[in-house]
């Protein structure tokens, strides 16, 4: 089957994504609106908003993230998502595995190019 | 928990996404469709429920297929005993036996208390432990009373 764009993304995306959301909320706790604002700058990350609510439950499940609802001054409370240190953790060997691995593609891309 | 009403096309949405997510892990499917009652719920807070806001918010959180196939699929791992939790309605039942002993009964209560506010393991556990403790407590509360009145 010839790969698209679409097909290459969801590839890429698998083992990738949980760690950008768990470097999103490395500034701060944040509620889902707000991940997703986040992310959405760059479209590349998700398919859609709806994608980041079953991750944002599996990060929860492992333990990478805890969720608290709090007030908020214009609706129902919000659910925040705050990193654990195991989440912190868990980010941290990711960043420096993903700078070895993304030099690797990069050099061996535009080395055969 | 939030369960605000939502205009009926996002309630619409939302159960058909919770149609889709069967076979899915059922904690997962859950979490997932509070989370984006959430989300409406704070977009329409924000923005106001008019029939542009709520068609905008689907075409954001995009197609209950698409969401579906991005979630965990239901398998043994979700279906395995949580021990954890099989112990504690153990000490529960233990409490509710030796109830004249009230420590037990809130040590079984706390433990109980503390699983459910957690995110692992069985909530179906969770909950029977919470009860049997909290009958347990009680027991253990009216025989203290009834010694102290005697």
């Amino acid at each position: 089957m010839e790969p698209t764009p679409a097909s290459v993304l969801t590839q890429l995306r698998k083992g990738t994504v949980d760690f950008c959301v768990l470097a999103c909320l490395r500034s701060g706790p944040a509620y889902g609106l707000e991940i997703a604002d986040r992310l959405r700058q760059d479209k590349v990350l998700f398919d859609s908003d709806g994608t980041l609510y079953p991750l944002l439950s599996r990060l929860r499940q492992q333990g990478w993230v805890t969720t608290t609802l709090e007030p908020s001054p214009v609706g129902p409370p919000r659910r925040y998502y705050r990193l654990t240190q195991s989440g912190e953790a868990a980010l941290k060997v990711f960043i420096e595995t993903w700078g070895r691995f993304a030099a690797d593609v990069t050099t061996t891309i535009e080395d055969h190019s | 928990m939030t369960t605000t009403r939502l205009p009926d096309l996002l309630e619409a949405y939302l159960a058909d996404l919770d149609r889709a997510l069967v076979g899915t892990d059922a904690r997962e499917r859950a979490e997932t469709i509070q989370a984006m009652r959430e989300h409406a719920s704070e977009v329409i807070a924000r923005d106001g429920a008019s029939d542009a806001t709520v068609e905008r918010v689907i075409t954001e959180l995009g197609s209950v297929e698409q969401i579906a196939a991005s979630a965990t699929p239901a398998g043994p791992a979700s279906a395995s005993v949580a021990w954890g939790d099989v112990w504690l309605l153990v000490c529960a039942v233990a409490s509710l036996a030796l109830f004249v002993f009230p420590v037990v009964a809130v040590g079984a209560l706390i433990w109980a208390i503390v699983r459910l506010r957690g995110s692992a393991g069985s909530r179906a556990l969770q909950r029977a432990a919470l009860v049997v403790s909290v009958v347990s407590v009680v027991l253990a509360t009216g025989l203290v009373i009834s010694h102290w009145v005697n």
